[in-house]
Parts: structure tokens; sequence; C-alpha cells
């Protein structure tokens, strides 16, 4: 394509643009045009225009630039099993990437210099296209952040006002609901983590769609929040919905990105939408308490937190006295003898003092372990059989989850 | 719109003259037993100047029962003196002893980030107060980046996210003492 081709193109475009139509339309057209297929995504590498089939609406996808001299703009991208080699071209407006073009590569003797032309030319007439969208999606995001941040901080007294408002962008927050809060381990603001919360909202928000749920959803800092409106009947069938649903967000972030721990913590469900902001808080400290429970508390609910609840906000001081008059001899004598009796006691509790279940988990015959249980008994000078004595023993185990650095210290 | 406001503490210029303590005392004319801002001395020898944080998950807000406590837009957790009834839940669970409960009055205050100064353009009056420039505030959301989130001493900050961010502590240079 000469330069006066380029020319009609851009013009073409930009009259796409002038008459309302979206970067969807200007993707088709381009397609048209260079007879290949193209993909446009934001800033983030989702997809918001394909005439690809092979690379959908929503997904995201990876792309590694290829060293080619002669070919500067080629790149590989991928999006699960598909591959393919395709030009890249950022569309931005004064140093402000806001999303890329990509001009898939399907034929062996396509003209390299000729889909530059045209691709530099298209990507400028996105970037109008993709600075108009995104400045109408903040404006309208800022009323929704304002109301969303008074909802979760209680800064509106009427329950009636907090309704209509809802109404307003298609909530009914009459529901009753509960707060869910997702967050990466060791998030930092500073570095490119801002990206993995955009994966990890469309990971929430894909998640939500599949099984038909329409929550409130948001971010603020590292958090992803949703707001999920209360659909069964028992407060058992929930409580079992949420874990499948937040189980399947786990395993859809996990694929997506291996490399961090996805946190999650749960609030209690409220009638009131006053009250969503107890959720809220809530559902942090479940996250915070699900972060030192680790393995332990696989589903952080809040209601679920029991005991630890309390020890949290409890002196360290007495915790760890607590701890050591409980423990401290047994953790002596696995010091010295050189056993593992604190594991094996701790194994014994967790599952439910079951002496058949506890042998078959640690591969130990049952004899053996009967033998280890009376050396603990001896040691600590108690008697497992007592209820008092369990419990007693199950909030020091608790203990050493919680503080375990501390009590170290 | 919704920026979160914060304090930048310096441990190593704080001299621990008390200078902000009794500015916010002068400010807000708190009465004797109340202080919502307070000096103490660390382990290290340095001094550590705490008043409410305005966390980012405060618990004085989560515990409250009476919906005394609120979150303004620009982070600022206030309290409606007029809801408290006295039942202290916020002053116990509070990491930092930010609510102070006035026996008199039988109710919790807390610092307010002297939000009338702040309405007249003015620093709080803790940090106008600071002689050595230990102490100042920043906009949490930019917040410096040679900067960390606690120092030794400090109550944890695990479970409230407090709006405060400090600089590192340095090794005190002794010249004339030899080990």
């Amino acid at each position: 394509m000469d330069i006066h081709g380029v020319q009609k193109l851009q013009s073409g475009l930009l009259r796409i643009i002038a008459e309302g139509a979206g970067v969807a339309d200007i993707a088709e057209a381009l397609t048209k045009v260079i007879d290949a297929p193209v993909i446009v995504t934001n800033e983030f590498h989702k997809i918001i225009a394909s005439t690809h089939e092979a690379y959908p609406r929503h997904s995201f996808i990876r792309s590694n630039q290829i060293e080619r001299a002669n070919n500067p703009g080629l790149c590989q991208i991928n999006l699960g099993s598909n591959i393919n080699e395709a030009y890249s071209f950022p569309s931005y407006i004064k140093n402000e990437t806001l999303g890329f073009l990509y001009i898939i590569d399907e034929k062996a003797d396509s003209d390299s210099a000729a889909i530059q032309r045209v691709g530099e030319a298209a990507a400028l007439v996105l970037a109008v296209q993709l600075a108009k969208e995104k400045e109408f999606s903040l404006s309208e995001k800022r009323y929704i952040d304002a109301f969303l941040f008074d909802l979760l901080y209680g800064n509106m007294e009427s329950g009636k006002d907090i309704i209509s408002r809802g109404e307003l962008w298609g909530w009914d927050l009459s529901q009753p609901q509960c707060v869910l809060v997702f967050e990466f381990d060791d998030y930092d603001y500073f570095s490119g983590d801002k990206e993995l919360i955009e994966v990890l909202f469309d990971s929430v928000q894909s998640v939500m769609n599949e099984l038909g749920e329409k929550p409130v959803l948001t971010k603020k800092k590292g958090e992803v929040i949703a707001i999920l409106f209360k659909s069964k009947d028992s407060l058992q069938e929930q409580s079992d919905y949420t874990k499948l649903l937040t189980d399947k967000v786990k395993n859809l972030v996990q694929t997506r990105i291996p490399s961090r721990t996805l946190r999650l913590g749960i609030g209690r469900i409220y009638k009131n939408p006053k009250e969503i902001f107890r959720s809220y808080q809530e559902a942090k400290v479940a996250l915070e308490l699900g972060k030192l429970m680790d393995s332990r508390l696989r589903t952080p609910f809040f209601v679920k937190l029991g005991v630890a609840r309390i020890l949290y906000n409890h002196d360290r001081q007495e915790l760890a006295e607590l701890y050591k008059e409980t423990l401290g001899d047994l953790e002596r004598y696995d010091l010295m003898q050189k056993t593992d009796l604190l594991k094996t006691l701790e194994t014994f509790l967790a599952n439910r003092c079951d002496l058949k279940e506890t042998a078959k988990v640690s591969y130990v015959h049952p004899n053996t372990l009967r033998y280890r249980l009376k050396k603990i008994e001896e040691i600590l000078a108690i008697n497992l059989d007592d209820f008092d004595t369990k419990l007693d023993l199950m909030v020091a185990f608790k203990i050493k989850y919680l503080k375990a650095s501390e009590i170290e210290k | 719109m919704t920026e979160q406001i914060g304090f930048l503490f310096n441990a190593d210029r704080c001299v621990g003259c008390k200078s902000c303590e009794m500015a916010c005392k002068n400010e807000n004319s708190t009465p004797l037993n109340v202080n919502w801002r307070r000096v103490s001395s660390l382990k290290s020898g340095k001094n550590i100047s705490i008043s409410c944080n305005h966390c980012e998950s405060p618990e004085c807000f989560r515990v409250c029962t009476r919906r005394a406590y609120v979150k303004r837009r620009d982070g600022i957790v206030m309290i409606d003196v007029n809801r408290c009834d006295g039942c202290m839940n916020c002053v116990s669970a509070c990491p930092y002893n930010a609510p102070q409960f006035d026996i008199e009055k039988n109710k919790a205050s807390k610092c307010t980030f002297c939000l009338p100064r702040r309405e007249a353009g003015l620093m709080p009056a803790c940090v106008s107060a600071c002689h050595t420039g230990a102490l100042s505030t920043i906009n949490m959301e930019q917040y410096p980046n040679d900067t960390v989130a606690t120092i030794e001493g400090f109550p944890n900050i695990r479970l409230t996210k407090p709006s405060i961010r400090f600089y590192p502590v340095k090794e005190k240079a002794r010249y004339w003492i030899k080990n």
C-alpha cells in the first residue's frame, strides 16, 4: 500500500470514529482493507476487539518481541495453545500507552513495510478512540468509586438512599449480601503489580459471569472487592456456594498468574445495606488472619475464624506464656531427643483425635502412635482424653500459628 | 477523589521534645487524661510520636456498635462523640491506642487530623509544631520510595494498614565511643 492508500485508510477510520462507532468497528474495517486478522488490546493486554476466532474478547494475551533486524515490530503472541506471529503497534498519546494493535501475519509473502505503514497509521486512529473511551469510563468510574467508598466505609446513613443510588447502576442492594476481598501476597503498589490486579479483577468477573452472578465489583489499591448477593436459602448452602466460587477464582488466577499467591477473606452476610461496611472490614480481618493461619483455613470466612479472632487482639506476652506453659516441655523434649512428638500431637488433634486416621495420615502403625501419645502424656503430665486438655492444646497450636515469629523472638 | 492522607515520621530527627503532643493538646483543648498524640521512647534510644493513623482498615470503625466512626473520602477517620456510649470497644481494639477515653465525659475521642486547620489550608498542629521536621504529612498514594511501612517498636501494622510511613532508622554514629 502506498502513502496515498495509507492516508485514505486513515481518513476512512477517522470517519468511522466520527460516526460514533467503537474499537470493534475499526478492527473490522481494518481487517477488510488489509485482509489480515487484527487484535486490539488495552494497556494491560486484555483483548477489547478481535477479528481472529482464536483470540476472543476479554481474554489476556502474552506477547514476546522477536529479534529480527528486518522486521522491528514483529512479535509472537499467544493465548493458551494458540501461537501466532504478529506485528505490534502501541497506541499512545503523550507517552501514555492506551493499548496495542496487533496485525497477525498469516501469509508467507506479506510485505512487512506496507504492514508497518498501515499499522502505524491505524494505531494513531485507535489512540484517539481509546483515549475517548478511557475518559468516558473514568468519569463514570469516578461516580461509582465515590458511591462504593461511601458504601464500604459506612458514610451513608439512610438504607433507602443506598438502595436508590444502587439502582442507578443496576444493583439491587436491598438483598442480603456479603463482601469478598481478594489480594495478592506481597502486593507492591509501585511495581508492575497494578497489571496483576487488572488480571485478578478480570478473573473474578469471569468466574462470577460463568456462575450467573452479578456482584458489585471494584478495585481499591491492591484489593479486588466483590459484594456478593445471597442467592441460596440456607446459610450452609450459601457458604458452600461461596467456597465453590472462591475456589474457581483461585484456580483461574493460579493458571493465569502461577507465580503469585492469592489471598482472600469473606465477611458476614448482612441484610441491611447500611451494614455492608462491617462485612468489608470483617473480610479484611479474615484475609489477614487467613494469611497467618495459612493452610488451616483454606477459605477464610470471618464467621469461621473462631478463637483466632480473640487471640489476635490479645497481649502477645501472655499468649507466648500460655504457649510455653502448654507445649513448652514437649518442644524442649523434641529438641533434646531429636523426636517429632509436637508434630504427632498436632496431627492427632487435626484428625479429631482419631487414632486410626492419624496413624494412616502419618504412615505409622497404630501401636506406634499409641506409644507416642502415651509419651506425650508423660512429658506434659496431661490426660489426652480430657476435653479441657484438648481445648488448651488446640488453643496453644493456634497461638503457634498466629504468633510463630514473635514467640521465636 | 479517594486520596488517603497520612503521616511521615523520621525517628532519627525526633528529639523527644513533645512539642507535637503539646501543640495537639493546645489546639484541640483535650482534657488532662486524654492525649491524642503521644511521644514515647523506643528500645533503640530513639523516640516515636504516635497518634491516630487513620488506617485503611480501622479496627475502631469495625468494632463500634454505635456507628460512631466514619472514614471520610480523604481517608480521615472521624468519631461522632454524640453517638459514643463509652463502651470502650474501640479503645481496646486499636493497636495504637488512638481512641482515648475520657473518664469524666464517659466518651472516646481521637485525632481528627486537625480538620478545622486543614480546611483553612494549614498543616495539623503537631506537624507545624515539630521544629526538627521529624513529623510531616504525605499523600499515601504517592509516598516517597525511600520510606518503609514500619519500624521496630511500632505496633503491628498487619491488620489495620495504618496511613503512616517511616524513614528507616539509621544506626547512631558514635565517633568517640569505641567498643
